[in-house]
């Protein structure tokens, strides 16, 4: 689904990932993992085409993201910190990102209806974004993710700021998002909900990827709490 | 403290204004030279606006020996001037900066905060009083010259005025902050104060000349009119005028007193205000039918919603349209009332044999109103934050360039073509004479909107502190609109400077409609080849 193939990129002399290579399969739902700096951002948002990148390529589906609007066609990112349009309405957020992907009306309608419903959202979707809290505005910038039918989700930090009750919902959209063929690729610094929700993880430490791989075969017995403290104390 | 807030803001302020250099958080020197050239610019603009005011002004009062008067005039041009600038400022200074949590949550006085965020309304404020004192102080030396002490009280008058300036536009923030508290359709009540302003200030423009000159036919009474209605002016015109000690005193207490009351009163519910939240009504969600927009009209209606949510970046940045729109009106009321005076006009100018002039006065008018719009030159920056979105969408990048151009051009030439046709109407232009006429300025439009993009594409700024500061204050809105300013007052003299000689006024006017399609294409041709290449580097 995704391929990461030997990504750098830099801000000035500060090399923020170095020479990554990653591959998302279809139906995964991939962690990325690693301390604050640790280019996690840099990656995500090179893939979703919001960075440019000197060296390296990435592909979704075998589409190059460098240029390329068929290959954003397929992803939705949603950022760590939502900043929406405030001067809009939720609903009229959501029309606009519909209206991008050429969502027909029936489809608008029933997504819209499903996942506000499914997040706790309808009631305020007449609300402009800018009364929205943190966790509202998190929820408004999932279901436009969701809206267009992606094959790839980016999610830096999808969690922060969301209640119990969201959380466990959207761990579970997740699931059945990616049981139907698609993937998620996202960053956290929730380990627990990391080692249960993942099929897949990697690690990375100052720009470089320093393990991947399907969960229980990169943990073993482990918590993944102690076996990241670990790896990051062993690579110190 | 309180200096290291001042330092804060100022640095805030210029922040507002520059884009960073190649060096983090430090100016470029290409900055520097480009606001430098744009003071001198801005300079030159208000010393010939009020030097020639001022010298007409001073051979008057001569004639009436009332000199005096000179410096009361001085200071309440000054005192509209600055008023009218930081007053829609202030409420946005005082309570609405973004740092409020941060600062109200640290062992700083409130009163420190207060007189921080004053300050930089204060430098505003010097700012305006500064371009009406310059050239007053130059016109009244060449006219009469200054005494030592005469120039040291008019030196101190320019630096204690901008203190009642500030006390009184503090209050009306203070008002403000008040009742945007306890209302709900916060937007339609900002927009119809600052309308009231605005108008206001309009009918004073317009109507002004009429006053100053009843005004000097009243002759000694002038004293007791001045003495009565602005006191304050009176003692300070006075005691800078004939060096009186006592007058100037006084004078300083009128400035100082309300500043110190102000404050104070600021001060009682300072915090409350900053951190209160407006009243919001809840909109209850409706389900009902959705439509489904082609691309073009989703970013449209996107834009349109983004410039119609704020009135400060309608009142700002469509400030051309709004006084197109004031101009029609004020056509249709001398086409109905004023007919034989525009027909003994037109009979005049026939007879004088400047008939092809008319055109191009009628292009001046419009172009003139037109110049002042710059939707398209805070377009890019006021994206801010959400930058990300057009970005990580599959939109193309022309696609979102070409449509910040078409929302610039649908909401400025509509009016401009209506005052166009209008004004052809009023001074009965041929067909010909008002296809230039229209064609002129709707061109002018064209280049600004390109002109405007391009501008903010260079110099994006996307971590404002809100997006007034973005409209009124940015880098590329002053760039773009003293250009196309310039442009509109530069090309009469042009024409008389360098085209006179060798052709006439009509043959000139089409010269200036193939430069201006030459040079809009050219704009567009960059928009949409640097101007995309730049956009995909930028991120906010």
């Amino acid at each position: 689904m995704l391929k990461i193939k030997n990504l750098s990129k830099h801000y000035g002399d500060f090399k923020a990932v170095d020479d990554l290579t990653l591959e998302i399969p279809r139906g995964a739902i991939f962690g990325f993992i690693g301390h604050n700096g640790a280019g996690k951002t840099t990656t995500l948002k090179s893939v979703a085409g919001l960075l440019n990148f000197e060296q390296g390529e990435i592909t979704v589906n075998g589409m190059s993201v460098k240029n390329s609007l068929e290959s954003k066609r397929n992803i939705a990112y949603i950022p760590d910190n939502p900043d929406l349009y405030e001067y809009l309405s939720g609903e009229k957020y959501l029309q606009f990102i519909a209206d991008v992907y050429k969502v027909s009306k029936e489809d608008r309608e029933s997504r819209i209806k499903y996942y506000a419903n499914l997040l706790d959202l309808t009631k305020d979707l007449a609300q402009p974004i800018s009364a929205y809290s943190h966790g509202m505005k998190q929820k408004l910038a999932l279901i436009s993710a969701f809206i267009h039918n992606p094959k790839l989700i980016l999610m830096d930090e999808p969690f922060v700021g969301l209640d119990p009750k969201t959380s466990k919902a959207l761990k579970e959209l997740m699931r059945t998002f990616c049981d139907q063929g698609n993937a998620i690729f996202f960053s956290t610094h929730v380990l627990e909900v990391a080692e249960k929700l993942c099929d897949h993880i990697a690690i990375i430490k100052k720009g470089k990827l320093v393990v991947s791989g399907k969960t229980q075969d990169v943990i073993g017995d482990e918590s993944l709490e102690d076996y990241f403290l670990d790896l990051v104390d062993d690579h110190a | 403290m309180l200096s290291t807030l001042i330092k804060i803001r100022l640095k805030g302020m210029l922040a507002t204004m520059a884009s960073k250099g190649k060096k983090k958080n430090k100016i470029g020197k290409g900055t520097i030279i480009l606001y430098t050239l744009l003071a001198i610019y801005l300079l030159g603009v208000f010393y010939f606006m009020f030097a020639s005011m001022f010298g007409t002004l001073i051979s008057s009062l001569h004639a009436f020996s009332l000199e005096w008067v000179y410096f009361a005039v001085v200071g309440a041009i000054a005192f509209t001037l600055a008023f009218i600038g930081s007053v829609f400022l202030a409420q946005q200074e005082l309570y609405n900066a973004k740092d409020n949590d941060l600062l109200f949550s640290m062992p700083i006085k409130k009163m420190d905060i207060l007189l921080s965020r004053v300050f930089s309304i204060l430098i505003l404020n010097y700012v305006y009083v500064g371009l009406v004192y310059i050239p007053a102080a130059i016109v009244f030396i060449q006219n009469k010259g200054f005494e030592f002490m005469q120039f040291v009280f008019f030196t101190m008058s320019f630096l204690s005025l901008p203190f009642l300036i500030l006390a009184v536009s503090c209050f009306f923030g203070w008002i403000i902050a008040n009742v945007m508290k306890r209302i709900t359709h916060k937007n339609i009540v900002v927009l119809a104060m600052y309308s009231i302003f605005l108008g206001g200030y309009f009918y004073i423009i317009f109507a002004g000349q009429q006053y100053i000159m009843e005004f000097f036919q009243q002759g000694e009474k002038i004293a007791d009119i001045v003495k009565n209605v602005l006191p304050p002016l009176y003692f300070m015109a006075v005691g800078i005028y004939d060096v009186n000690y006592m007058y100037f005193a006084i004078y300083l207490l009128c400035m100082i007193i309300p500043f110190i009351l102000v404050i104070y009163v600021l001060s009682k519910n300072f915090i409350s205000l900053s951190t209160s939240k407006p009243k919001t009504k809840h909109i209850a969600y409706v389900e009902k039918e959705m439509k489904q927009n082609s691309m073009t009209k989703a970013l449209l209606l996107r834009e349109l919603r983004h410039f119609t949510n704020n009135p400060i970046i309608i009142l700002n940045a469509a400030m051309g349209t709004i006084m197109t729109l004031m101009a029609c009106v004020g056509v249709v009321y001398v086409y109905i009332a004023q007919a034989d005076m525009v027909d003994e006009l037109l009979t005049l100018v026939n007879t004088i044999e400047m008939k092809e002039y008319v055109p191009a006065i009628a292009i001046l008018m419009v172009a003139t109103t037109s110049s002042v719009n710059v939707i398209s030159a805070s377009s890019i920056s006021l994206e801010g934050n959400s930058l990300w979105i057009l970005k990580s969408l599959p939109i193309r990048v022309m696609d979102i360039l070409n449509t910040k151009l078409l929302f610039h051009i649908i909401a400025c030439i509509p009016a401009g073509l209506i005052l166009s046709i209008f004004v052809s109407i009023l001074l009965k232009l041929s067909i010909l004479d008002t296809i230039v006429v229209i064609l002129v300025p709707i061109l002018l439009t064209l280049f600004v909107s390109a002109f405007g993009l391009i501008m903010n594409l260079w110099k994006p700024k996307f971590d404002w502190v809100n997006e007034n500061a973005v409209v009124k204050q940015g880098m590329p809105v002053l760039i773009t609109m003293f250009s196309s300013m310039g442009l509109v007052f530069l090309s009469p003299v042009a024409f008389y400077q360098f085209f006179d000689g060798f052709m006439n006024v009509t043959q000139f006017l089409y010269l200036v409609i193939l430069v201006l399609v030459v040079v809009d294409a050219s704009l567009y041709y960059l928009i949409n080849t640097w101007g995309v290449r730049k956009f995909d580097t930028l991120s906010a």
